[in-house]
């Protein structure tokens, strides 16, 4: 019988500390060693990808925005601007200013991106940082 | 209802699950098959209705814990269509991990080894359930462990979150 839970699988440790809410896993990360690997395991497995459960202690965050020192978001919401124009008006208005078929213009953007000698991989990281 | 042991075959194949303490539980192959374990065992050695194949299991399972996964198994084997269909199946469900602690971590530890899941599901939510409002040395005493952190690793480890403690 395993009366003590240090002979208790890991995997059956984890399936326990899946069932627990993101802020329930934590405390016992230092009740002993074996446990802080299954608290650890947990949240690469599970907690990771799962959602917190909404709580009352963060009932205000709904006017905070996730990072406190973050820009306020909401500040810098403004209305849908809707159209003045009618889009009968604004058909008569607009003019194509380069004429070239699509197939053209893809012909062109290609080498731009060549000469660039920047790998499309690197480019896409620099991005991220951003 | 809890265990078939020596049960008169009806002809279908059988596996006799033997305990440490020397209980055997005969089941029949749709609940062996209902443990992840068993069901590779069997199906790398075979089993036949005339000799059936006696599987030993591990000191760590005692009968009265393995008495509750064979249940679990013949009931989930059988499927919702026996006794009231789903909803009885549900109500047992919930009535199966109604057990004081030691009981329901060994059935855990059980469903674990056999590899049945939605018991292990079941189990682990009760566990769960059971530690979840429990302070750090509430936890300890609940699993009967002892920490065995030096007083500088729990302080890293207390330090990383000190809200978790408050």
């Amino acid at each position: 019988m395993p009366s003590s839970i240090d002979d208790f699988p890991l995997d059956a440790l984890v399936q326990i500390f899946c069932k627990l809410d993101h802020d329930e896993l934590r405390p016992l990360r230092c009740v002993s060693k074996s446990f802080n690997h299954a608290a650890i395991a947990a949240q690469q497995m599970h907690f990771d990808f799962s959602t917190p459960a909404p709580k009352k202690s963060m009932a205000f965050s709904r006017h905070m925005d996730a990072s406190p020192g973050g820009p306020s978001w909401a500040l810098e919401v403004r209305k849908p601007k809707t159209a003045k124009l009618s889009e009968g008006e604004s058909r008569r208005i607009a003019v194509v200013l380069f004429p070239a078929t699509d197939r053209d213009r893809r012909r062109t953007t290609r080498p731009e991106c060549r000469r660039c000698s920047v790998a499309p991989g690197s480019l896409h990281l620099a991005n991220a940082h951003a | 209802m809890s265990e078939g042991t020596k049960e008169p075959d009806g002809g279908e194949e059988k596996v006799v699950l033997k305990t440490h303490d020397g209980q055997e539980f005969t089941v029949d192959m749709a609940t062996a098959n209902q443990s992840g374990t068993l069901k590779n065992l069997l199906s790398e050695v075979g089993s036949s209705s005339n000799n059936p194949q006696v599987i030993p299991l591990p000191s760590s399972i005692t009968s009265r814990v393995l008495g509750k996964v064979v249940e679990y198994c013949q009931r989930h084997a059988a499927g919702g269509g026996r006794r009231g269909g789903m909803q009885a199946l549900e109500q047992f469900d919930e009535e199966l991990v109604e057990l004081d602690k030691d009981m329901l971590l060994d059935v855990t530890y059980a469903a674990a080894f056999l590899d049945v899941p939605r018991l292990l599901d079941l189990t682990s939510q009760a566990v769960a359930d059971a530690i979840k409002n429990m302070s750090v040395e509430e936890v300890r005493h609940y699993f009967g462990v002892v920490s065995d952190f030096t007083e500088e690793e729990e302080k890293v480890i207390r330090s990383e979150c000190p809200w978790a403690f408050e």
